[in-house]
Order: structure tokens, then C-alpha cells, then sequence
């Protein structure tokens, strides 16, 4: 099985980093990882043009368009790649746009090494299926 | 320390750089005439450090950093005084990070604890005066039908006065209206609640409050 194509998208350095460095955790044990990183919602969609991603990570605030955005536009692209908007954002109307853009997950941050993993191992899943398909 | 512990000394050397950054950007639009545009900008801002201080487990600054998004959400001109204090409050700790000294965090820690009570008392303050006018604008509607011309004005006149010192925006236009329905004598309570819970920020206020007067 090749690598797991992940797509993180969040416009802190930081964050991403963090981020990264948490999913090489996560994933250890169950496949290798190729992640992209973007830092605006145009740089991920230019991405993901080239790379069909398996899992995708989205931050909802990003200059530019934002996170919703582009897990619609990612969701059309490739219905496969599981879409996850990872963000601060709490409020019943942010989640329903969550909903409204077809994310499969949700996440208020921080998220926790055991979602994470999960993420992962779904993924994963689902790319088997596909290229046994 | 691997990256992914909130203490590695990469992470906090990155967070350090980002809100160094961050800050700048922060004071250049501050610096600037408010507007709509800046305080999404200020929003975006906040939220970046709110969301990688949770991260590292910078608890004051996370804390600061939300109080500051949601004032600069709200959009509110008023909240530029609020918004500096917070941004001054953030540059502290940036210094604090830089210098990385024992007794500089305590007293960052501390002024954060200040400056966090300092606005909330004054968002409660705020808070609560406006409920004032919510609950004085459902008792004089219920008042209006039954008071002869004169005491229909003082209604008017508090109304006015209430919105204005609690600074209610968007209000001119229903008081202009209420102001014509009691010089035609042309009441219409209906028409006026109506309007009111139209009302951008506090439709749902009112209308709750109306609603609870009116029981």
C-alpha cells in the first residue's frame, strides 16, 4: 500500500507544525504519510489539483476562502478523501456550515491524540477500498 | 522533547516568531481608521493566536487572545480601547517569551488575570444596562395604549434617552416611527414590536423581553 496522501491546511506555522507532527504520531503503526501543508484555502485547492488526497485537515479561518470552502470544493473533486475541519469555531451555525460543506469530521481544537488516530485508521480504510475497487 | 509535546523547544520557538509577527500586524491595524474589514482582519489575528497558544498551553494568552476575537467579531468601534489594552497585554508576554525569565511570566500572569476582570466587568456592566432598556421597552409598550398623550411622550422621551446613553444603535428610525404613531394617535403596538425584534444585534433580545413583560 503507497503512503497516505494528507493535505494540512492552516495559515500558523505553528499550528501546522504541531499538527504534523501529532499525525506522524498518530499514523506510526498503521501507514506512511505523505502530508502537503498549505496556509490559505487557494494554495490547498491548487494542491489538490495535482495530488489526489486521501485525508484532508482543514483550519475554517484562513485569509482568503475559507475552510468551508474548500472542504466543498475538495468534497467535489474527490468524494473519497475524507474531509476533517479542525477549528476553534463552537457555535450550532458553525457546525451546521460544517455539515452544509459535507465534512465528515468536525473537530473543536485541540484535538486529541486518540481522534486523531482515528482519522487516520478511517482513511486509511477508505483508500484501500478504493484502489481494490 | 519530540515536536508534538507543547514544550518543545521548536514549537515555542515558532509560536515565539508567529505572535511576534502576529502582533505587528495586529498594531498596524490598529493604527489604522476602524473599519468593518480591519476588525475581520483583528478577528483572523486573535484567532491564530488563540488557537496556537491552546496548543502550547499558554493558558492567559489564549484566554486574552479569545476575549480579543470576540470583541473584534462583534465589529463594535467601541471595542478598539479594549483591543489595545489586549494587544499591549499580548506584547508583554511576547517580551516575556523572548527573555524567558521566571518573574516576567508571573507578572505577565498577573496583569493578564487584571486586564481579563477589567473587561468582563465592563462587558457584564454593559450587559445588564442593556437588558435595563430591553425590560423598559417592553413595560412602556405595554403602557402606551393605556396613557393619554402626555404620558405617551415621556414614554417616548425615556426611550430615547435610554437608547442613547446605552448605546443602541440602529434605533432612530423605530423611534421616529413611535414619535409619529402618538402624534397621529395611531398606536399600533403590533407594528412596533415588529420592527424591533428586526433589530440586527438584539431582535431575539427584545422579543424575548417584550414576550416575558407581555405574560
Amino acid at each position: 500500500m503507497s503512503a497516505l496522501h494528507v493535505l494540512l491546511v492552516d495559515d500558523s506555522p505553528t499550528a501546522a507544525l504541531f499538527l504534523q507532527a501529532k499525525l506522524d504520531s498518530a499514523a506510526q503503526g498503521i501507514t506512511e504519510l505523505a502530508v502537503q501543508r498549505a496556509s490559505s484555502g487557494e494554495e490547498a485547492l491548487q494542491l489538490a489539483e495535482k495530488t489526489g488526497f486521501d485525508l484532508a485537515i482543514l483550519d475554517v479561518v484562513l485569509p482568503g476562502v475559507d475552510g468551508f470552502h474548500v472542504c466543498k470544493q475538495l468534497k467535489q473533486q474527490r468524494s473519497t478523501c475524507q474531509v476533517a475541519l479542525l477549528t476553534g469555531l463552537q457555535t450550532d451555525a458553525d457546525k451546521q456550515q460544517g455539515v452544509d460543506a459535507g465534512c465528515d469530521a468536525y473537530i473543536i481544537k485541540p484535538i486529541d491524540d486518540l481522534r486523531l488516530s482515528q482519522l487516520v485508521k478511517l482513511a486509511y480504510i477508505r483508500a484501500q477500498t478504493v484502489n481494490h475497487s | 522533547m519530540s515536536t508534538a509535546s507543547p514544550h518543545s523547544s521548536e514549537l515555542l520557538q515558532a509560536f515565539t516568531a508567529e505572535l511576534e509577527q502576529l502582533l505587528t500586524q495586529c498594531a498596524d491595524l490598529l493604527q489604522q481608521t476602524w473599519c468593518q474589514e480591519n476588525a475581520r482582519s483583528l478577528f483572523r489575528i486573535f484567532h491564530n493566536i488563540k488557537g496556537t497558544a491552546q496548543l502550547l498551553e499558554f493558558a492567559e494568552i489564549a484566554q486574552a487572545a479569545q476575549l480579543a476575537e470576540t470583541l473584534a467579531r462583534s465589529e463594535e468601534a467601541n471595542c478598539e480601547t479594549e483591543l489595545k489594552r489586549i494587544h499591549h497585554y499580548l506584547s508583554d508576554a511576547l517580551e516575556s517569551l523572548h527573555n524567558n525569565t521566571g518573574q516576567k511570566k508571573a507578572y505577565v500572569s498577573s496583569r493578564a488575570e487584571q486586564l481579563i476582570n477589567h473587561i468582563n466587568r465592563k462587558q457584564a456592566l454593559q450587559n445588564s444596562e442593556q437588558l435595563a432598556l430591553f425590560s423598559l421597552v417592553g413595560k412602556q409598550l405595554t403602557l402606551l395604549c393605556q396613557a393619554d398623550r402626555k404620558q405617551q411622550y415621556l414614554s417616548l422621551n425615556k426611550l430615547s434617552q435610554a437608547s442613547k446613553i446605552m448605546d443602541i444603535e440602529n434605533m432612530e428610525a423605530w423611534l421616529n416611527e413611535l414619535e409619529h404613531q402618538i402624534d397621529t394617535q395611531t398606536i399600533n403596538t403590533e407594528k412596533l414590536v415588529a420592527n424591533l425584534v428586526l433589530h440586527p444585534r438584539f431582535g431575539q433580545a427584545f422579543q424575548q423581553h417584550i414576550a416575558q413583560e407581555s405574560v
